[in-house]
């Protein structure tokens, strides 16, 4: 016990002397950001319906990890460090997600609740190669974006959006190659397979007063690219860069059903649609910095840009809806940005800990937010640890908080209020190494 | 176990970061501003009794705007609002005795028809007035003029003097008025949305059989001293209150709905008969040539030479025209449609001319005496030309579709009965410095469909 509590003391002392350092290196990355920033002429925003839910000790660290590989997990995060991975050996896992929230109506006061159904990201990876050889390979398969949201029914967006589901599952092969013993290279060839189904209440009333009801089911595909750069510029230091390309998914199947009342159904035919959603591309820069044996720290900011992501058109393929061939939902995202730190103590002990913090802008700009994904800025507080019970098997727990508090007047719907959200990700995840 | 506290530290200081952040404010906190609400009397016609689809019934009074305003009254210290209620099953009543309308499937197409051959007369008969007094005045038919007049409730005073919908509801029918009634119940807030049948018994009409109320005159002649005894004794205990515009009748269905040229032609044969028949008056000048497609109805018109002519843009055709008789009687071809089914310009120009005065009195009546006002004739132009958009759904002035209108096109239906009770509490807000929610229009719609 004296050893571990002198290392943390000396620790912390490192810790303030080297703050400055560590001033030094946000500053890098704030000039960096600034470059990007410069790409837009607007303001940047986050995450959407972006998951960051991709191994639980990234999850624990606020959603970090870009230079700082450990587990099969690296596959995703930065595809440049998995060559770093010391182990061979897989880590599977998952997190529930438990949503909970309000719509405020600015008119009239009301508040509807939003009650949404657990949803499950999961991650699974595998990583190969000769010990301290400049290859090594793996396979992935995780979440990349997801969603649920289900409204109480009478909601004020009822006409809008009533409930969305939008899964999403990743399937990606990588290569990761040793440049030198600083330098890791990687790339990840991905395919997405993506399930969306959105029901919403239609503005006709059968004679007792309901209205009617539309649900829209797609299922889509596309293939992106995931890569990265690791590069241990010190000891201590470790620098990391990654992209994420942008995915097309374009729908395979889809159809259109209506319920609405008899005398006016033939204006809406039941039939097959098609639509394209596209994902954004990712770019990520971090640090990770090592103060002692025992205790190191992540600093990364990530830009998303979703600017592809602004109308999608859902194409109605046989006859028309209500007189129109498609129906258009106006998205206008931009970029989403976020700052993310985290630390780790890895005592070599049966515990490790971690915290982190993460603080996103929103892609959805002022005047489109709507009941589907109330998304704002938000700061994301997480905790973590592992259980380690060999050198070989790692228990990995991790907890993220994310709240969504925004005021918006949709320019399209005009749909005016407050969405307050409390989003819950305990997330798990286990270690093989062999 | 220090370190283990400084975790802990840590970790707490996290949570504070968040905590620590300046939350949107969700709950706008209500306020009653500087009125009082605790006792609401509303005073009008058939649009404030909750008429819709051509009768008085019961779940077009529960809709009623001044019904949705009571209800978000009641979050600002508002009381109780009795209106004087149709059973719930009742096919309820019109002014011609008639049924409320329904919408059905009538050869292949939808058409409005009656629910019932004949309307519920027992609403008529039995008096509800024990029940009273009623916070909601509204009384269909009543003009502006009518609602000063004593004895209104008297059927002993004869057709236009008398309203069997006030009788229903008065204690006094031979000498109350329905602002004695009105004034009587002492209320702290009034409306009054009177002054639409002083235009539409002329304009519904076609121009004949009704005059439209001169400005002038004595209390129950003129509109402007009419208008200004209701306020005069609506306020004298010091109420507060909001008036209500009148709208122009071109943004009714009603007036809209059939085109000025919607005699349709298809075959060549139709086209050279009707040139035919009508060669006299095309040389005249008063019939354009017929073309296959879309022509202008024939109409009756005394004051042009053989008493028939062509309509002309800006002219209106109004829903009480039999359709039947428009498709298969040859009726605006062959033979004239009748005066009492048009518009013609004069009769719209007449009609303009007074709502625009009418609403200039109304507006300087509630600047004089620091009155909410609501513009609720632009509130539907606007939905006429641009159309409106309400959390996900649009809102236009056309027939059944729109949304806005009930199956008689001149009543509102539930959601418009929203709009309108929001463009109110937008006026009494601002005026009285108040903040009352808005109705929550989520669970209303227009137009039902079978």
């Amino acid at each position: 016990m004296e050893t571990g509590e002198n290392n943390i003391v000396i620790c912390l002392f490192i810790l303030k002397i080297e703050l400055l350092l560590i001033l030094k290196i946000l500053s890098f990355m704030r000039k960096l950001l600034t470059g990007m920033l410069f790409l837009s002429p607007l303001a940047l925003f986050g995450q959407g319906y972006q998951l960051n839910l991709q191994g639980a000790r990234q999850v624990g660290m606020g959603s970090t990890g870009l230079a700082n590989p450990n587990d099969a997990t690296a596959l995703f995060t930065n595809p440049g460090s998995a060559v770093f991975v010391e182990d061979n050996g897989i880590t599977i896992g998952g997190t529930a997600a438990f949503s909970k929230g309000t719509f405020t109506d600015a008119n009239s006061n009301v508040v509807n609740h939003s009650d949404n159904p657990i949803v499950t990201p999961f991650f699974a990876s595998g990583i190969y190669g000769s010990k301290n050889g400049k290859w090594k390979y793996g396979i992935s398969v995780y979440t990349p974006f997801g969603s649920a949201m289900k409204w109480e029914p009478e909601s004020v967006g009822r006409f809008e959006t009533r409930e969305i589901s939008l899964v999403s599952v990743s399937f990606q092969p990588t290569v990761s190659y040793k440049v030198t013993e600083k330098l890791g290279l990687g790339v990840g060839l991905s395919y997405t397979y993506g399930h969306v189904n959105i029901q919403k209440d239609v503005p006709v009333q059968f004679l007792n007063g309901n209205f009617g009801d539309a649900n829209i089911d797609a299922k889509a595909g596309g293939f992106g690219v995931n890569t990265g750069l690791y590069f241990k510029a010190t000891d201590k230091l470790a620098l990391a860069f990654s992209y994420r390309s942008r995915i097309k998914m374009e729908s395979t199947s889809g159809t259109a059903t209506f319920n609405v009342p008899e005398s006016i159904a033939s204006n809406f035919p039941n039939q097959d649609i098609t639509a394209t959603l596209p994902l954004p591309q990712v770019f990520g820069v971090g640090a990770t910095y090592k103060f002692c044996n025992d205790f190191k720290m992540n600093a990364e900011v990530y830009l998303s840009d979703w600017t592809k992501y602004d109308t999608v058109r859902v194409n109605y393929t046989e006859q028309p809806v209500a007189g129109e061939n498609s129906s258009d939902l106006v998205r206008d995202y931009k970029y989403g940005y976020s700052a993310r730190v985290g630390a780790e103590y890895t005592p070599e002990r049966r515990y490790e800990l971690r915290a982190g913090l993460m603080y996103s802008v929103s892609p959805i700009q002022k005047g489109y937010v709507n009941p589907d994904v109330p998304d704002a800025n938000r700061i994301n507080p997480s905790i973590g640890g592992s259980y380690v019970f060999s050198k070989n098997f790692k228990l990995d727990l991790a907890l993220l908080a994310e709240f969504v508090n925004r005021k918006d007047k949709n320019v399209i719907s005009g749909i005016y209020g407050t969405y307050n959200f409390t989003i819950l990700l305990p997330t798990i995840g286990l270690t093989y190494n062999f | 176990m220090k370190s283990f506290q400084k975790y802990i530290l840590l970790a707490s200081s996290f949570a504070f970061l968040f905590t620590a952040c300046s939350k949107e404010q969700a709950l706008t906190p209500v306020s009653k501003g500087n009125a009082d609400f605790s006792k609401y009397v509303a005073l009008g016609n058939s649009l404030t009794a909750g008429y819709a689809d051509n009768a008085l019934y019961y779940a077009g009074q529960k809709v009623s705007y001044p019904n949705l305003l009571a209800q978000q009254f009641k979050q600002v210290g508002g009381g109780e609002f009795k209106q004087p209620l149709i059973d719930p099953n009742s096919v309820g009543i019109g002014g011609g005795l008639n049924a409320k309308l329904i919408l059905r499937m009538v050869n292949g197409a939808l058409a409005p028809v009656p629910a019932a051959p004949m309307g519920d007369l027992t609403i008529f008969t039995n008096s509800v007035a024990s029940q009273g007094p009623f916070n909601n005045m509204g009384v269909p038919g009543a003009k502006l003029t009518n609602s000063v007049m004593p004895g209104y409730g008297n059927a002993a005073n004869g057709l236009g003097n008398y309203n069997p919908f006030f009788t229903r509801m008065t204690t006094q029918p031979t000498t109350a008025s329905m602002l004695l009634d009105a004034v009587a119940q002492q209320a702290s807030f009034f409306s009054v949305f009177l002054g639409n049948n002083d235009l539409l018994g002329y304009a519904t009409g076609g121009g004949v059989g009704d005059v439209i109320t001169p400005m002038a005159g004595p209390a129950g002649v003129g509109f402007e001293l009419s208008y200004k005894k209701v306020l005069d004794e609506m306020m004298n205990q010091g109420a507060k209150g909001v008036l209500i515009n009148l709208p122009d009748v071109t943004s009714a269905p009603f007036f809209t709905t059939i085109a000025y040229n919607g005699l349709v032609l298809t075959r060549q044969g139709q086209v050279d008969s009707l040139n035919f028949a009508y060669a006299p008056l095309i040389a005249g000048g008063l019939v354009q040539q017929f073309q296959v497609g879309a022509n202008g109805f024939i109409i009756a018109d005394t004051g042009v030479p053989g008493g028939r002519r062509q309509m002309k843009a800006g002219e209106l055709v109004l829903l009480s025209t039999p359709q039947d008789s428009l498709r298969n009687a040859g009726w605006g071809s062959i033979k004239p449609l009748a005066d009492q089914y048009v518009l013609n310009k004069t009769e719209v120009g007449n009609i303009t001319i007074a709502k625009n005065s009418f609403n200039q009195k109304i507006k300087s009546f509630a600047d004089e005496r620091d009155l909410a006002y609501v513009d609720i004739d632009r509130f539907l132009q606007n939905a006429k030309t641009h159309g409106i958009e309400l959390n996900g759904r649009n809102f236009t002035t056309t027939f059944v579709t729109g949304g806005i209108f009930s199956l008689d096109g001149i009543h509102l239906t539930p959601i418009g009965n929203v709009f309108l009770a929001n463009e109110v509490i937008k006026a009494v807000n601002t005026k009285y410095n108040a903040f009352i929610p808005q109705v929550d229009p989520s669970k209303f719609g227009g137009v039902k469909f079978p």
